[in-house]
């Protein structure tokens, strides 16, 4: 069993016919050329985000705090992992993350395959004890694990709002207080400055002062990551397709509406020592703040969770030939043996 | 004496023994005293003379000749720059002695570091000569001046150019062996509209075109298509105010969609595939605020080449091969270095490009293969200048556009009592010679801070330095920006800072302070209008006043601003027809004296006028009635605060004026140059500062032999 998902996870560079994404995102997604993406990795990643017998006591999948009816994210302030425990940071909404540059909200991750492996291990999180625990209740070497969940992460796309119809030509796709919206997210509000591009973040860090209370830092953000003064308190731009969709706000969840979100940057962001030079008070009407809410309402659209075919459930004899079809090109795995192969192929 | 000069001095021969002698006989001269000094300052004043001759007069005959005679002198620093305006002078007269000229710069002059750098610039863009022929290859100038377009395209057979005719605006096709234009007849002339055709690209049958057009009633671009055939109408493929800007590069093989870079409202870029049956737009590669410039489709259609802003403020551009269908990107060449232009060979197995790896724009080439660089990139010809490649024909001869600049920033003796100007025009600047505008007097006139368009691009971040010039040393202190600069600097009155309106990539207008000590910009305040006037800073070093306009220019104001409460309040905003285009503080900070243009579209009118610094008391002291219109630029007043002086814009020179402030007829103060502008007058009122020259004279060049003297990758 292991030794056959090891050759799908070494599978040949070849790349599946995915549909393509939806109006507004990029035809070219960068896909790392070791995990380039195929139908039948993203069907197993698919199984493996909504397995809950990669939490510790069984409780939870990573589907439990990206949830797919709420645009991947969990609707709390912070994340309930196993035994209740609570996490420190927000549970990121993980829409069109095969366009991300870095990940977790420090940006520590520099893939996908980096990244999705730490909350099943984190005790806050899905609590396993080790990689090696993964192996054995996925039936999968982790690497893999890590390479197919990456891989469904970024089938998750979402776009073909009413913004992108807008965009597209379609003049009447937004109503009118959102084409002010919108002219003040591009001009006075200035939101576009970090929220650009057709995922609106720029992926990059930002000290907004959310993290700045009493006079420190609650959380170091990004210079956990970097040890430079000047990331102290910076997180990393969120994308806002979806927004109105995945409150509570912020790195912590500390702004519950859009409107407070708003609010706090019309009111220049909480000065710190190294609050981002692009904040400064906006002194937004009450008007305009309706307006700047009205238009993120108007980034919600479709999210496109799996090509057609891969969200068929395959049975474990076609998952099975799939393995074989491409086995004699692989080099064989010995003396790896899993005590308890996992369920999927259950 | 002797002992001195001979120490640590090594002889090579005859050569060296006659040196040494002359050298020595020198010395002595040196601390004899007087004679040296005399015959130098002599030197001076006859380089001097000949400089006058030369800008001011154009007698070119006559310059050379003093040139020739100031060149003689042992001062080096004065025989090395007499050399390079010698130079200058030759290249009216033909590139052949200028080139030699050059060349003794950079081979005798090695102490002259600035001058050489000169030389060897000026030695870039003459190519040695209209045809060259060295390492196989085969340079060829093919026109100078006219209708040369540096976004014009070639067909796939090499034997037609499409080109923006920019005389009118129209679309042209070039019959690149006759070079013959026929015209597309969009429009006829300028007086049609501000329209005009951009970016040009053939079908692959050559028997369509598809073009950007800026539609000036809407204020953006369109896509566009039309027949090569005479008479044919053009076809909309998309009008959307939320994209402004298309650059068309390349047609799908198949015919049916159209590579381009597009522009959106919020002035990110993507490289793009438009339907050609119904303009629907699927986005390949987004690309924030580092825009594209060049983007080319191999010609197999299966990888597009282009290049990128590896930073937003920073000039160094990066290439990247993206598959056509956005299924793979590479990069093609690394490094901190900036790598521009990709121009795919013809079968598609090469791309040339520029970069400026070795300190100088260099052409290189590598292999590519399945959409991945192949080997090492290796030099195909050095030096060959920041020029905009254009594309291959069949037979692999290189086309491109040389981009000349000839403009420079000069001064010239006033005299207010007699509405004169005196004495021959004098340069600003040695160096960067004819990149060169926008001079501004420091307060105590001791210093002119001017603009030095020193990138290898003419636009973009690092696309212009901003400079200071001590007038008693010559000591020159170049800051490249890292945003858009486009208006002519104010100096804080300490004299230490200078004030810029800039526009960052992301098109964010703001006040910047650079501080001359620290050669550090330092945000003062952002800016929601955008600034069309060169900005007067008020004696308090907080007030400024300049010409602010609403996103798309169409309707400008005389704005007071206060840097730092960030309040700003229009003093003047004209109504009807007429829009604000220029402003200058007067010296006493009482009065602004403003240009007003009618606005685009209506019947041209300009009309000059004061306006108290207050917003009161708007009096016209001038308007243009003579049709078609003589354009005027250009303000700077008298240091009694009585004449304003503006420019006549005529052809071959304009004409330096002035206007009695208290009413009264315009005099002709008989001063010409080519190409006139952006005056300032030093606040002692002796001298003059002023830019003269044209902006751009564009070349067309060929280099043939490219691709057989390119090696294949290892």
């Amino acid at each position: 069993m292991i030794f056959l998902c090891m050759l799908v996870s070494l599978a040949p560079a070849t790349e599946a016919q995915f549909p393509e994404p939806p109006l507004g995102l990029d035809l070219f997604m960068a896909v790392p050329e070791v995990n380039l993406l195929t139908r039948e990795k993203v069907a197993i990643g698919r199984r493996l985000f909504f397995n809950k017998q990669l939490s510790r006591d069984g409780s939870l999948a990573c589907a439990s705090c990206h949830d797919p009816a709420r645009a991947y994210s969990d609707g709390r302030r912070v994340p309930r992992g196993v035994g209740g425990a609570e996490g420190t940071r927000n549970s990121p909404a993980i829409i069109n993350r095969g366009y991300g540059a870095s990940f977790f909200w420090d940006g520590r991750a520099a893939t996908l395959e980096q990244q999705d492996l730490e909350p099943i291990v984190n005790p806050k999180e899905l609590g396993l004890p080790n990689l090696k625990d993964l192996e054995r209740r996925a039936g999968l070497p982790a690497q893999f694990v890590a390479a197919a969940i990456a891989s469904y992460v970024r089938t998750i796309r979402t776009g073909a709002s009413r913004f992108d119809r807008y965009v597209a030509g379609e003049a009447n796709a937004l109503s009118a207080i959102e084409k002010a919206g919108l002219a003040l997210f591009r001009g006075k509000a200035n939101c576009v400055a970090c929220h650009v591009g057709p995922n609106f973040t720029d992926e990059d860090f930002h000290n907004t002062g959310v993290a700045w209370r009493d006079g420190s830092f609650s959380d170091e953000g990004r210079y956990a990551v970097t040890r430079r003064q000047h990331d102290r308190g910076a997180f990393k731009t969120p994308t806002l397709r979806e927004i109105s969709r995945t409150a509570p706000y912020m790195h912590d969840g500390s702004l519950a509406t859009l409107g407070d979100v708003v609010e706090y940057y019309s009111s220049g962001g909480r000065r710190n020592p190294h609050l981002d030079a692009g904040l400064r008070p906006l002194d937004l009407t009450f008007a305009e703040k309706r307006a700047v809410v009205a238009f993120l309402g108007a980034l919600s659209g479709v999210i496109m969770l799996l090509p057609r075919g891969g969200n068929k459930r395959r049975s474990c004899g076609q998952v099975r030939a799939i393995r074989r079809s491409a086995a004699p090109e692989r080099p064989a795995i010995r003396n790896r043996r899993i005590a308890n192969p996992a369920s999927l192929c259950t | 004496m002797t002992m001195l000069y001979f120490h640590g001095t090594t002889f090579d021969g005859d050569r060296g023994r006659i040196a040494a002698r002359r050298k020595m006989m020198r010395n002595l001269l040196v601390a004899l005293g007087l004679v040296p000094i005399l015959y130098a300052a002599d030197a001076s004043q006859t380089l001097q003379k000949a400089i006058d001759l030369l800008e001011s007069k154009g007698d070119v005959a006559g310059a050379i000749t003093l040139f020739e005679e100031a060149t003689r002198t042992n001062e080096r620093p004065v025989a090395a720059r007499a050399l390079l305006y010698l130079g200058r002078a030759q290249e009216r007269q033909g590139a052949e002695r200028a080139r030699a000229t050059y060349e003794r710069i950079a081979r005798d002059f090695g102490d002259q570091r600035e001058v050489v750098t000169e030389a060897r610039r000026r030695l870039t863009v003459l190519n040695e000569s209209s045809t060259i022929r060295s390492a196989g290859l085969t340079t060829r100038r093919i026109q100078v001046g006219g209708d040369i377009d540096d976004l014009g395209c070639l067909s796939t057979d090499g034997r037609f150019m499409a080109i923006t005719h920019w005389a009118t605006g129209d679309l042209g096709i070039r019959d690149m062996s006759s070079g013959q234009i026929r015209r597309l007849n969009l429009k006829t002339s300028w007086n049609d509209s501000d329209d005009f055709a951009q970016g040009p690209v053939f079908s692959p049958d050559q028997r369509q075109i598809a073009y950007a057009w800026y539609s000036d009633k809407d204020r953006f671009y369109q896509m566009h298509l039309i027949s090569t055939e005479t008479g044919g109408k053009p076809r909309i493929l998309v009008s959307n105010p939320e994209l402004e800007y298309f650059q068309p590069a390349g047609w799908s093989r198949d015919s049916k969609a159209i590579l381009a870079g597009i522009w959106l409202k919020d002035r990110t870029s993507q490289v793009s595939w438009i339907s050609v049956v119904d303009g629907s737009i699927k986005a390949l590669k987004s690309m924030d605020w580092r825009q594209p410039r060049t983007i080319a489709l191999s010609p197999d259609g299966r990888y597009i080449a282009y290049d990128v802003l590896q930073r937003q403020d920073r000039p160094e551009r990066e290439i990247h091969i993206l598959a056509s269908n956005g299924t793979t990107q590479n990069p093609l060449v690394a490094g901190p270095v900036s790598n521009w232009a990709p121009t795919w060979s013809p079968d598609g197995s090469r791309i040339f490009f520029l970069s400026n790896q070795s300190g100088q724009s260099d052409l290189w080439s590598i292999s590519v293969e399945d959409g991945r660089p192949v080997g090492r990139p290796q030099i195909a010809k050095a030096d060959i200048g920041a020029v905009a490649p254009i594309g291959f024909n069949r037979a692999g001869t290189l086309f491109y556009v040389s981009n000349r600049t000839e403009q420079d920033v000069l001064a010239i003796e006033i005299d207010h009592t007699a509405g004169k100007l005196r004495g021959p025009a004098r340069p600003l600047s040695q160096v960067f010679l004819g990149r060169n505008e926008r001079p501004v007097w420091s307060p105590d006139n001791k210093w002119v801070a001017f603009h030095s368009l020193r990138g290898l691009s003419r636009y973009g971040p690092g696309a212009v330095s901003l400079v200071v010039r001590s007038l008693d040393t010559g000591e020159e202190k170049a800051f490249p920006a890292p945003f858009a600069v486009g208006q002519r600097p104010a100096w804080f009155h300490t004299g230490s800072a200078l004030l810029e309106a800039t526009r960052d990539a992301q098109g964010r207008a703001a006040f910047q302070k650079l501080d001359l000590t620290t050669g550090k910009f330092e945000l003062l305040r952002p800016v929601d209008t955008v600034i069309n006037s060169a900005v007067s800073l008020a004696a308090d070093d907080n007030t400024v006043y300049a010409t602010s306009c609403d996103s798309d220019v169409r309707n400008c104001a005389v704005t007071r601003f206060d840097l730092k409460s960030g309040q700003q309040a229009n003093l003047y905003s004209p109504s009807g027809r007429s829009n604000v285009t220029g402003l200058t503080l007067s010296p006493d900070g009482k009065m602004l004296a403003i240009m007003l243009n009618t606005r685009v579209g209506e019947p041209r009118t300009q009309q000059l006028a004061v306006i108290g610094s207050d917003g009161t008391g708007f009096r016209i002291l001038l308007q243009s009635e003579q049709q078609p219109l003589v354009p005027v630029v250009g303000l700077g007043w008298s240091p009694d605060n009585r004449w304003v002086y503006f420019v006549k814009i005529k052809e071959p020179e304009s004409e330096l004026w002035r206007v009695p402030v208290n009413g009264g007829v315009p005099e002709n103060t008989g001063f010409t140059a080519v190409g006139l502008r952006h005056i300032d007058i030093s606040s002692d009122g002796s001298h003059l500062a002023f830019t003269a020259g044209r902006r751009v004279n564009p070349e067309l060049w060929a280099i043939d032999n490219l691709l057989s003297t390119a090696r294949p990758a290892k």
